[in-house]
């Protein structure tokens, strides 16, 4: 299905930018107010509802003790899934996840796999045969843009916030310990901030509107230490070298913004 | 029945979990609409009446009510698979069916309403909270209708008849039979049973789930009232 929007919407859009405005008033790199709402799903062993603005998304974490991939014999397995609810928006539909479902698990997943931010070493049980799974699961709630953000924060903040049970070595058998649950081991904290151009400005958050007027947009991932882990280029236009400098500057900046907002639930 | 009989969550037979509902949760959904019973949360979006894509799926004399029940994986104990399975087409289409009678939907021919109710945390008793979660979305859509639908179990925990069933109780309990009704008609649109009744049972079983229907129908109009008191 194909996303509407009207003439007037677009011309006072293109015409506020060149004034340097946004619609709703923001500046180009303000984000819109975040919520998080940590521990919202009693049954998952972490979880967050976060709200940019008017765009909801819920991840929550399920724990397993599985068998690890044989090439990765000491390392737990992060799986991530997202689904964009057809209550989120008139434009999603039942199903199988499409491709923008699966993009975005998979910039979530590389974000947080390759800052890292949970020592999966540290969720191995037994070498080659008990690891822990964590299965990350994320629901697209509400859609008003800026999907990327939304579900990287709500991810992480599940992560941060997630209390597994603790599983012990007990003569070769691998007993959980459903009472005592322990957090997740944290490495590097890291977020990721989306850059969408439209007309030649760059801009932070956008909303849904200003996503259907983009040319393109890159999603970068910083961890706390200032470094970069994760960039994605989405998009038909293509972005020239100082479009995509600019737009990691403007990543660096929020990133921060963003970073201390994670402290703070840790 | 003793009235001194307390359940193991504290409740007395009679009494309903804690619940919330709220209308209008959703920008995008042209109604919605927020349930917390206990733990379970649910949360319904209604999109329509719009047109049918699919023509070979329209109706010439009225709306093709969709619905779809879905839970989320980390809604249970053990995740849930993503994705459709037996359990949740088979409650779709019953709340659909419990739906369609109070619906006006010749009032629009050749159209779709479509309705998602999506089960974020389970706790029991998600079938009928998703009836009264769809009911709310729908009348937030402004979508005709004689009435609006409420819905509550009833079972059988240690040999006596109770009221909204948490989840052990649905486990260990020996009855389970989640009823929807028309509060105003008294009129039956969904009832399921399992588990072992008497006839007796069953009679006082019914009565207590109409009671309890019809306090969460004040509930209902209580919660679309303050949503209009709000704008």
């Amino acid at each position: 299905m194909v996303n509407i929007i009207s003439e007037v919407t677009k011309t006072k859009i293109y015409d506020m930018l060149k004034q340097n405005q946004r619609v709703d008033g923001r500046s180009f790199t303000e984000y819109r107010d975040i919520k998080i709402t940590t521990d919202y799903i009693s049954k998952a062993n972490g979880s967050a509802m976060v709200s940019i603005g008017n765009t909801t998304v819920i991840a929550g974490v399920k724990s397993q003790v599985t068998t690890p991939f044989s090439n990765s014999p000491n390392s737990g397995i992060i799986i991530t899934n997202t689904e964009l609810l057809a209550i989120a928006s008139k434009s999603f539909e039942y199903g199988p996840p499409n491709k923008f479902a699966v993009e975005i698990s998979r910039v979530v997943d590389r974000c947080i796999r390759e800052s890292p931010l949970i020592d999966l070493e540290k969720l191995c049980i037994v070498e080659s045969e008990r690891v822990w799974k964590l299965y990350i699961d994320i629901y697209i709630i509400d859609y008003d843009g800026n999907i990327m953000d939304a579900t990287s924060l709500a991810t992480i903040s599940a992560l941060l916030t997630a209390r597994i049970p603790q599983a012990s070595l007990v003569d070769g058998e691998v007993v959980v310990d459903e009472e005592n649950t322990v957090k997740l081991p944290v490495k590097n904290l890291c977020c990721l901030t989306t850059i969408v151009k439209v007309n030649n400005f760059l801009l932070v958050d956008s909303t849904f509107d200003e996503e259907e007027l983009m040319d393109a947009s890159i999603s970068v991932g910083f961890r706390s230490d200032g470094t970069l882990c994760a960039i994605q280029k989405c998009g038909l236009d293509s972005l020239s070298v100082s479009d995509v400098r600019n737009s990691i500057n403007i990543a660096y900046n929020k990133s921060k913004e963003l970073i201390s907002i994670l402290e703070k639930i840790r | 029945m003793t009235t001194e009989y307390v359940r193991e969550d504290g409740r007395l037979f009679n009494t309903l979990r804690n619940m919330k509902l709220e209308v209008g949760v959703l920008n995008n959904a042209d109604g919605s609409a927020y349930i917390e019973c206990g733990n379970n949360k649910i949360i319904v979006g209604v999109y329509g009446p719009k047109e049918l894509y699919s023509k070979k799926h329209a109706k010439v004399d009225g709306a093709v009510l969709r619905c779809k029940y879905n839970m989320a994986p980390f809604a249970v104990n053990e995740r849930k698979r993503p994705g459709p399975d037996r359990r949740s087409v088979e409650i779709s289409k019953l709340i659909s069916e419990a739906i369609t009678p109070c619906i006006f939907l010749e009032k629009y021919p050749r159209t779709s309403i479509d309705l998602s109710i999506e089960v974020l945390e389970a706790e029991g008793g998600t079938r009928c909270l998703g009836i009264v979660g769809a009911s709310l979305a729908l009348a937030d859509a402004e979508i005709p209708m004689k009435d609006l639908i409420s819905a509550c179990a009833v079972g059988k925990v240690d040999d006596r008849i109770v009221l909204d069933l948490s989840e052990k109780e649905d486990k260990e309990g020996q009855a389970d039979m989640p009823i929807a009704i028309l509060p105003r008609t008294n009129e039956i649109t969904f009832i399921q049973m399992d588990g072992h009744l008497s006839g007796e049972e069953f009679d006082e079983a019914l009565k207590l789930a109409f009671e309890g229907c019809k306090f969460i129908y004040e509930l209902q109009k209580q919660a679309l009232i303050k949503k209009h008191e709000e704008m």
